[in-house]
């Protein structure tokens, strides 16, 4: 059951952030092949809002957040990035990938190079940056991760945790104007969700837009601007954080924050 | 017994393993007698190695005949040692019993076989031997054996016997491998017929690719990828001029040849970057096509009448006209589709690039190939295509002035390109005129330095181990990159570039490569017109590349498939394009996961290149094979494909060794 959000509400969120829209889906639907993941989206992202997707698993929150950077395709409906819709053409795909960063569940760093090289790969060869420019960008995104002394390893020696600093850090190298989450903690064990939420939280704080899928309820009550709740493919429920958690207004909203909060 | 200590929680040393499981002892305990079946196991390895070593060693070493410029000494060891083989057989108190007549027959057979060649006039007989015949009258003996079996007399046989003692120890030590054979023949097995001044440039080749691929073996040595890039692109140039020399011919031909290569390198230079730059293709491709074809079709007819005269081949003319009449059809859809639904043009460029590369290769293939020597040389073949493709070029141009840096490249270079099209329509020079080109006198003192220095080896001459490495070299270096472009074609979305890899591999995984060398040799000059000639080995070559990179593709699309999604979609992410992403991160990774399958397809490729002894090249097989049934060497064919065997072995295990050492040198860590 989808719930409307009042107006007003929407309009008091957008003064708090600024004024540029960032992403705005509308009427986004997709297709896998019978299967209807994504039922009507409609989203608005304005520039430094933060934004916390969840619902149970398989309802459309990674497939949602895929689409925004086209590593999924949606088949009905408009999606705007930064000013540019995404259709098949690739120079806007790759254009919003410019500026769109994106931080994956298992990482994805690439194992053949070093912690640096990864860091400093998507600059050189896609920002055409000099390399002993994007190697002191690097560093200072490492420092930024708290972890520079690992500049020189390869991924495979590193934790779980700092792996996925890495990959934070890995996208922040390419300036990006959005970061994108997809279940970031949900591979990690408890001692290194913690230094992987601490960096998140200091990014949100640096005035980063960004969408997270997560399950850290603590993360989202501290940082989001609003919670999304995801089912179906349909986003039922849309709200502050305080009002999400205190007082969801469906049914389904409450058993999942049950269900989850219980434990 | 040591006593149990006991630590504080949280403050137990680390203390060091049992002796019995490190070191040494630990290293027999653990792999040759750690349970009663592997005690056994290895008892019977042990029994089996005592088994096989002494006799290899034996013939190998011991028995063995190095010395010697003839085949005699291994033949009158060999006869000796198997008359004394008959001698054991004959029980000298039953002389004349039918049942050991064939015994003494074969004393008297082998034994007169070596006094004939011990005792002819020139015998190549070593001193030892000639001390040995001092003392022994062997003709005498000869005919005393003889009389003794008639006569039936064991005791005079006895002392016969005895009296050739020392001869049967000297055939004793000499009756394993002839290695004379191998050194007599060495030349032959590892150069074929080159000829023999010319040889250094064989070895000089060699030593050159020695001295360069050594700092690859070097960790410390930096800006390897320049010695990569000399390997792989200067090195076969110095190596080819090496190997095969110049013609005058070749002098001739050679300004034409690289005029047409200019031109046409110049124009793909100057298409492509409109080809980059665009990705919505429709428009660009429309005009290429619109412009270049029906250009290319007026062309077509005046081409054809020059090409029917020289001999041009009918099939050509027939692609042509098919594409002239289909390229402008595609195009107008192309423009029309484009309006309606964008999103079409993604796959449908493909096609239109498809096509505009089977016109090119349509071009590129008579001009390249096609001998100025062998008659007029057919402008058409040199000016038609270049001038198409600059104005394919020059089309797009004014639809878009921001090409990028290679596109203004070109369009600079364009002047260049226009004289080198202008010299090939008007024709070469009068000093390249064959008919009135008097060699010695009006050569330039350049080309005939050239000519003095490297004189022209035919293929045919070449031979042995040299044209095996010539073979696998070219294949190896050539079936990698082809293989890698043809797995990630299959493993491509786009229906029309997957059926087109899919095709080409089944097509050439699907037939033996005997068939492909011989459809290389006999049947494809069949189809090429008169004066279009390549060279035998040359088209060999090609088959070999082309087999083997079919079986490269596969083992290479498996490294691809073993890639976990999350990296192709890492890279996308951060906006790397397909070609980015697959070299800077998916093949750096796919390829390390299959050097094995890479090495073994090499491997292969290696040991197969013995059949191009079916196409009447002698590679090193065929030279020890051509020399072992040489009339005045047969009988040493065991020692000829032993070391042909060790040959084959040493750079087939070189090879797996050393990707041993890639292989552990690329580990990086990841597989905890």
């Amino acid at each position: 059951m989808a719930v409307e959000l009042p107006e007003k509400t929407r309009e008091a969120k957008e003064m708090t952030v600024g004024e540029e829209v960032m992403i705005e889906m509308r009427d986004v639907h997709k297709w896998y092949g019978e299967f209807h993941v994504l039922k009507n989206i409609e989203l608005t992202v304005n520039k430094g809002e933060r934004i916390v997707v969840c619902g149970p698993s398989g309802s459309g929150k990674s497939t949602m957040i895929r689409c925004i950077n086209r590593l999924e395709e949606h088949q009905r409906g408009q999606i705007i990035v930064d000013g540019i819709e995404l259709t098949g053409d690739l120079k806007h795909i790759e254009h919003v990938r410019r500026e769109v960063g994106m931080v994956f569940q298992h990482f994805n760093l690439f194992p053949h190079l070093t912690v640096l090289e990864n860091l400093t790969l998507a600059p050189i060869w896609v920002r055409k940056v000099p390399k002993a420019e994007a190697e002191d960008a690097a560093m200072g995104y490492l420092e930024r991760v708290k972890i520079p002394e690992q500049a020189a390893k390869f991924p495979g020696q590193l934790s779980g945790g700092q792996q996925q600093r890495v990959a934070i850090a890995r996208s922040l190298c390419m300036s990006p104007k959005i970061m994108l989450f997809d279940e970031p903690t949900s591979a990690l064990d408890p001692e290194m969700i913690a230094e992987v939420l601490d960096v998140m939280v200091g990014l949100a704080e640096s005035g980063m837009t960004m969408i997270c899928v997560t399950h850290e309820m603590g993360f989202a009550r501290t940082v989001a601007n609003r919670v999304i709740f995801m089912d179906g493919g349909e986003i039922i429920e849309e709200n502050e954080p305080e009002e999400f958690f205190n007082n969801p207004r469906s049914d389904r909203t409450k058993l999942f924050l049950s269900q989850i909060l219980t434990h | 017994m040591a006593e149990t200590q006991t630590y504080a929680p949280g403050e137990h040393p680390d203390l060091a393993p049992p002796a019995s499981t490190v070191g040494v002892i630990g290293w027999f305990r653990a792999n040759l007698f750690s349970s009663p079946l592997n005690i056994a196991l290895t008892a019977f390895a042990i029994f089996l190695l005592y088994l096989l070593i002494p006799p290899v060693v034996n013939w190998a070493v011991t028995t063995s005949v190095v010395s010697g410029d003839t085949r005699e000494r291994c033949d009158m060891g060999r006869q000796l040692s198997r008359m004394n083989g008959a001698m054991s057989l004959v029980n000298l108190d039953q002389l004349g019993d039918p049942a050991q007549a064939k015994a003494e027959q074969e004393v008297q057979d082998f034994f007169g076989q070596f006094v004939t060649r011990a005792t002819a006039e020139g015998a190549d007989v070593p001193g030892d031997l000639r001390d040995i015949l001092g003392a022994v009258d062997v003709k005498e003996v000869q005919k005393a054996i003889g009389d003794a079996i008639s006569n039936k007399d064991g005791g005079a046989l006895q002392a016969n016997f005895a009296a050739l003692a020392p001869l049967v120890d000297w055939g004793a030590a000499r009756n394993g491998a002839c290695w004379t054979f191998i050194r007599i023949w060495f030349k032959q097995i590892i150069y074929g017929r080159y000829p023999d001044q010319e040889l250094w440039r064989i070895n000089l080749a060699f030593l050159i690719l020695v001295v360069a691929a050594i700092p690859l073996f070097i960790p410390q040595v930096k800006g390897k990828i320049w010695i990569g890039a000399f390997l792989l692109i200067i090195y076969p140039l110095i190596a080819t001029y090496l190997f095969a020399g110049i013609t005058r011919q070749d002098i001739i031909a050679w300004p034409y040849r690289l005029m047409g290569w200019a031109a046409l390198a110049l124009a793909a230079l100057s298409v492509l970057p409109q080809f980059m730059k665009f990705r919505s293709w429709s428009v660009p491709v429309a005009i290429i096509l619109l412009v270049f074809v029906p250009l290319w079709g007026l062309s077509a007819p005046s081409t054809w009448t020059a090409g029917l005269i020289y001999g041009a081949p009918g099939w050509s003319v027939a692609v042509s006209v098919l594409l002239t009449i289909v390229a402008p059809l595609v195009a107008v859809g192309a423009l029309f589709v484009g309006g309606l639904r964008e999103f079409v043009f993604e796959r449908f460029w493909l096609i239109c690039i498809g096509v505009g590369l089977i016109a090119f290769i349509g071009f590129a293939f008579p001009l390249l190939a096609w001998d100025p020597l062998a008659g007029p040389s057919p402008p058409w073949a040199m000016a038609v295509a270049p001038a198409a493709l600059a104005l394919a070029a020059i089309a797009p141009w004014g639809y878009d002035r921001s090409v990028g840096p290679v596109g203004r490249l070109a369009y600079l270079l364009l002047p260049v390109y226009l004289i080198a099209v202008f010299l090939t329509l008007v024709g070469p020079p009068d000093f390249l005129n064959i008919a009135a080109l008097d060699w010695t006198a009006n050569a330039t003192p350049f080309f005939r330095g050239v000519a003095q220095v490297l004189p022209s080896v035919e293929t045919p001459l070449w031979g042995g181990l040299f044209l095996t490495l010539v073979i696998a070299g070219v294949g190896i270096v050539a079936s990698l990159p082809i293989g890698v472009v043809l797995a990630l074609g299959r493993r491509s979305t786009m229906p029309i570039v997957r059926a087109v890899c899919i095709a080409f591999i089944e097509l050439w995984r699907g037939v033996p490569l005997i068939s492909v060398l011989f459809m290389a040799s006999v049947m494809f000059p069949l189809f090429l017109p008169e004066g279009m000639n390549f060279d035998k080995l040359v088209r060999a070559l090609v088959g070999v590349a082309l087999f083997s990179s079919a079986y490269m593709a596969e083992v290479v699309r498996g490294g691809l498939q073993a890639i976990p999604k999350g990296q192709y979609e890492a890279a996308e992410a951060m906006a790397l394009t397909f070609w980015k992403s697959m070299w800077l991160v998916i093949l750096p990774q796919a390829l390390k996961l299959v050097i094995p399958g890479i090495v073994n397809t090499f491997i292969g490729l290696f040991k197969d290149t013995t059949l191009v002894l079916i196409i009447g090249l002698f590679d090193l097989l065929g030279a020890v094979q051509l020399a072992a049934t040489n009339q005045r060497w047969l009988g040493f064919a065991v020692e000829g494909y032993v070391f042909a065997g060790l040959g084959f072995w040493v750079f087939c295990f070189g090879m797996s060794r050393y990707s041993i050492h890639i292989e552990r040198k690329l580990e990086t860590g990841h597989k905890r």
